[in-house]
């Protein structure tokens, strides 16, 4: 029996919401590694500066480091088999974001170490949010919460800042990213 | 021509086909996630995904990430024009025209 226009459309219809369950759950599966990584450097950076301020330059330093190491690895990693080698874009593209980070700390000089403890995690929680509009709820929903929780630290809980980042910044991306690796 | 691929056409097959064009070229797809995706049991999954097999709209493998056994499932090149095909038809069917 030849199929009918309206059969076609349900079919097409069934396509496409298929494509976009299969890419958000594709896209979850490439960004929680990501998440989880940060999530421990976050959370080693943000105690280490609240148990011993005098080296919060060198743990942050070597936080940065390994940090960037680690998702190079991880970037390599998630590439196809065959298609693992080294990305310079990748690299290129990792830099330029420190870069503009840095000069954009240039002109806000002096700034208090919870002013810069909370510039990077409010970015990066607004960068989530707007990659989950386009990429699926849960990362929006990961990006909204660190964004809500740095301001309730930055505002309420000045004393215990750096703790409480290490807490809600760094257990915040870890538990968003084993969210999204459980969708 | 009665209807579009009929290996495709079938509803299971067709989630996983569209599924799977989802993901770039070369990206495999665990076998448990795609199940969550589709909606459909372990047997009957596995038996549609036998049938694209043969067709040569899909490859799939099995190994192991460390030490838990994994199925995975690619789109080969076959499956994937064969799957553009298929969509082009519909599309056909749905502007009046014949597939």
């Amino acid at each position: 029996m030849p199929m009918t226009p309206a059969e076609a459309a349900n079919a097409l219809r069934d396509i496409d919401q298929t494509e976009q369950h299969s890419s958000t759950l594709h896209g979850y599966e490439k960004a929680s590694p990501f998440l989880i990584l940060w999530g421990v450097m976050w959370a080693l950076g943000y105690s280490g500066t609240f148990f011993f301020p005098p080296y919060t330059n060198l743990i942050w330093l070597v936080i940065a480091a390994v940090g960037t190491i680690g998702s190079m690895m991880l970037g390599k990693r998630a590439k196809p088999a065959g298609e693992q080698k080294f990305s310079w874009k990748f690299f290129f593209s990792w830099l330029a974001a420190i870069a503009a980070i840095a000069s954009v700390l240039t002109i806000f000089f002096p700034f208090s170490g919870m002013q810069i403890g909370s510039l990077f995690p409010l970015m990066i929680g607004w960068a989530y949010v707007v990659l989950g509009i386009w990429m699926g709820a849960r990362l929006a929903i990961t990006g909204l919460f660190i964004v809500v929780l740095t301001l309730i630290g930055f505002f309420y809980l000045p004393a215990y800042f750096m703790l409480w980042m290490a807490l809600v910044g760094g257990g915040g991306l870890l538990v968003g990213g084993l969210w999204l690796r459980s969708a | 021509m009665d209807q579009p691929n009929a290996i495709i056409h079938q509803p299971i097959r067709l989630k996983i086909m569209a599924a799977l064009k989802a993901l770039p070229e070369h990206e495999m797809l665990e076998f448990v996630r795609l199940k969550t995706i589709v909606g459909a049991t372990e047997g009957n999954l596995g038996a549609h995904i036998t049938t694209l097999e043969e067709a040569g709209y899909v490859r799939v493998e099995k190994d192991f990430a460390g030490k838990r056994p994994r199925t995975r499932v690619m789109l080969t090149k076959d499956g994937r024009r064969a799957f553009d095909d298929y969509v082009a038809d519909l599309r056909a069917i749905l502007d009046g025209g014949v597939p």
